[in-house]
């Protein structure tokens, strides 16, 4: 096999040993969460009957989000804005669009009360249902994303003497390609908006019924999708280092223009309902998000660190690993705190005031804060994301399957 | 699992639950039909028979397993007076309701807040009727206190399923394990139910809640042997159970995991029963009936002009009516 030039081995590969021991520590205490969800069901949670959806709701849409968004994303600015650098990521979006997806559905499967039956979503579906649609939908994609990467590495295959899968002529190729590429965004977008919608047609709950949720939804998935891209080409796909800067330069200003937009609609959002304070139930919900207990999530998390900070180190930012790490608080800071800030305040103003005191019960409160078992889980799930990513690139540096993109700096 | 597989067929088939009708609809005593008739005969009062009922339903419940068509002896009530109790009145009403078909039916509920002193009486009973565990309750009273001392008053809203016409929670199921009978109860097929907990998020009034699989008595020394009795909602005896292999779950029963609501106490007014709460409120003022015969007591409450409803403006059109 060809040696690979160490400067274009990404950062996370290079300290693969130690991203190993991180991501191993990392799993091992977040398994002890997996275990007590295995063992004891949903004793260890804290959701409950008035606020039903936790942390595991929060972190399924938001690696739906990551999934869907990070393909939509790089199809997007590959084929319709035709941002060429962009094909040098190759298989990225489609590996971390796979394991993103895997992980969100194992976190929604976690939070099922009958984790058994979850096979009757397809013996016995109500169509009617988003719910119901969206799994048939991720179902869909699930099947497409496996079948465009077989067809992506049988392309990489031609230039990969040893690769075990047969070659694809690149015409041909490149003409299934386009129709799976034009069908994923499609997909992709139906999945994203379909998250949103999922809590838009609740009519119960004032914050959620908003008809703008599906669009909330797909942009808040292309900017978590784009900021795992981005740590992904800075710290583990193996490739060429000035091509590695040109596209953590495009995919960078391009999620931040869509942070920019989504954070606008968020002022929309939040002023409209609040402007002039008169009575609307949402009103009780948006306070919680800015001024309640958890305000924080929003002010630090969300605005300052999330936005602020990433958008300084995506245009002051000179290093690859500035603009991966910007992506990283990306996905984690910004995006993750929207979707906890949708998901949780949206449940905990009671539908019908006085009904916690009517009946007390510590499954019948209208507050939520994770507990531990719930962020172990979420934990676990990180890691085993970070590590399947991994692996995926690190078969595509030294497994048999595909070198890309370093043809001519590997020839010695 | 539980037992009481005939009726809970019927209860959950595709017809959604038309061919439950059967019980109760056939008043006619056939031999080995009638169920434990010394057993009620013996209870002189029919109040206290109804109070007392859920104690010897399991035998009734048993005694129909098996069996399609069944029909049900229902209580035997006095003749009609004047100035009689209003739950022999709705007792009548009841009973002949359900000699028309399902679908003709439609039962309310109608709530008298004027009559309501929060006792709480109804959230026990209903608790103790259905075997709740903690996290679910179907039935809470929300007390509202208005003014600033010394000038304060109390309100007292109890808040049953609303069973409404057009339930936001049903068609959220992505395995349609929740559906509306025609005769208006909202009803869930534990056997169906995956525990997603969407229709919990889509009921705007909270009426949904569901089993965490926990006990009254976990951490305390003893497990109560009252936790561990079977409920009978729709017609099955239900048995909270885990099974386990090295500690770990491989499932849960249901109701274990199940989204649970009110039903109207299902499984006793298809018996001729009052539902529990009605049954046992202290100031008589809660009210249960057929709105579809316009002779009930239910017909002429909800006639009045002090009649209101909770949310009217979302459009669900509840089944339960306040009188203020």
């Amino acid at each position: 096999m060809e040696s690979l030039k160490i400067k274009d081995m990404a950062i996370g590969l290079r300290y693969g040993r130690l991203l190993l021991i991180g991501v191993a520590i990392l799993g091992a205490i977040g398994i002890i969460g997996v275990i007590q969800r295995l063992g004891w069901g949903h004793k260890w949670t804290n959701s409950g009957s008035y606020i039903p959806w936790g942390l595991w709701v929060v972190a399924y849409a938001y690696f739906v989000g990551i999934s869907s968004g990070s393909f939509l994303l790089s199809s997007l600015l590959t084929y319709v804005f035709r941002i060429h650098v962009l094909k040098k990521i190759g298989v990225a979006p489609l590996i971390t669009a796979i394991i993103a997806l895997f992980l969100g559905l194992i976190s929604i499967w976690f939070d099922l009360g009958h984790m058994e039956r979850v096979y009757y979503v397809f013996t016995r579906p109500n169509f009617n249902s988003i719910m119901a649609l969206i799994v048939w939908l991720y179902t869909a994609y699930f099947i497409f994303l496996i079948l465009e990467l077989y067809l992506a590495l049988r392309v990489a295959a031609s230039d990969t003497p040893k690769s075990p899968l047969s070659r694809l002529s690149n015409e041909r190729a490149l003409r299934i390609l386009g129709v799976l590429a034009s069908l994923g965004i499609l997909l992709d977008i139906a999945i994203s908006g379909g998250v949103g919608a999922l809590f838009g047609t609740v009519s119960a709950r004032p914050m959620w019924h908003n008809p703008l949720y599906p669009i909330f939804f797909i942009l808040l998935a292309m900017i978590s999708g784009g900021g795992v891209l981005m740590a992904v080409v800075a710290f583990l796909y193996p490739m060429l280092e000035e091509e590695r800067e040109a596209v953590l330069k495009s995919i960078g200003r391009v999620v931040a223009a869509i942070m920019i937009f989504e954070l606008l609609l968020e002022w929309a959002e939040f002023s409209i309902p609040m402007w002039y304070g008169v009575y609307g139930e949402e009103i009780k919900n948006m306070k919680l998000i800015l001024f309640g207990p958890s305000w924080w999530v929003f002010w630090i998390i969300h605005l300052l660190i999330g936005f602020v900070v990433s958008l300084v180190l995506i245009f002051a930012g000179r290093k690859t690993w500035q603009w991966g790490l910007a992506g990283l608080l990306i996905t984690l800071g910004f995006a993750a705190s929207r979707y906890y800030n949708i998901v949780i305040p949206g449940l905990i103003t009671p539908v019908l005031p006085g009904l916690e005191e009517a009946f007390v019960d510590h499954r019948l409160r209208h507050e939520y804060v994770p507990s531990i078992s719930e962020w172990l889980v979420f934990i676990f799930l990180i890691a085993v994301g970070v590590f399947l990513i991994y692996i995926a690139n690190l078969l595509l540096v030294h497994g048999k399957f595909v070198q890309i993109n370093l043809k001519e700096e590997t020839k010695q | 699992m539980g037992e009481g597989g005939e009726d809970y067929k019927k209860f959950s088939n595709k017809k959604r639950g038309v061919e439950g009708q059967q019980i109760g609809e056939n008043g006619k005593k056939k031999k080995g039909q009638v169920i434990k008739r010394e057993v009620l005969k013996k209870i002189s009062s029919t109040v206290f028979a109804s109070i007392v009922a859920p104690a010897i339903l399991d035998e009734v419940v048993e005694a129909s397993e098996g069996r399609n068509g069944v029909s049900i002896k229902l209580p035997e009530l006095p003749p009609p007076q004047p100035n009689e109790d209003v739950l022999i009145t709705m007792m009548r009403d009841l009973q002949k309701a359900l000699q028309k078909p399902m679908e003709q039916r439609k039962w309310v509920m109608v709530i008298d807040l004027r009559k309501c002193v929060g006792c709480h009486a109804c959230t026990i009973s209903c608790i103790a009727e259905n075997k709740l565990p903690p996290g679910v309750v179907y039935r809470p009273v929300i007390e509202e206190e208005i003014g600033k001392y010394p000038n304060v008053a109390r309100r007292f809203l109890p808040r049953p399923c609303l069973q409404c016409e057009n339930p936001p929670c049903v068609p959220v199921c992505p395995v349609n394990a929740t559906w509306k009978r025609p005769d208006g109860i909202v009803v869930v097929d534990y056997k169906a139910c995956i525990g997603c907990k969407y229709c919990i998020s889509a009921c705007p009034y909270g009426a949904r809640t569901s089993d965490y699989g926990e006990y009254y008595s976990d951490g305390t020394p003893e497990k109560v042997q009252y936790e561990e009795l079977p409920s009978y909602e729709y017609h099955y005896k239900w048995k909270r159970r885990k099974k386990r292999l090295l500690g770990i779950i491989l499932y849960e029963q249901s109701p274990i995991g199940n989204v649970l609501k009110c039903h109207f106490c299902l499984h006793r007014i298809e018996r001729g029963l009052l539902p529990q709460c009605v049954t046992t409120c202290i100031g008589r003022a809660t009210f249960f009936g057929d709105a579809n015969d316009p002779e009930s007591l239910v017909s002429k409450l909800i006639a009045q002009p002090n009649v209101m409803r909770l949310k009217e403006e979302l459009g669900t059109n509840p089944r339960v009516f306040y009188l203020m």
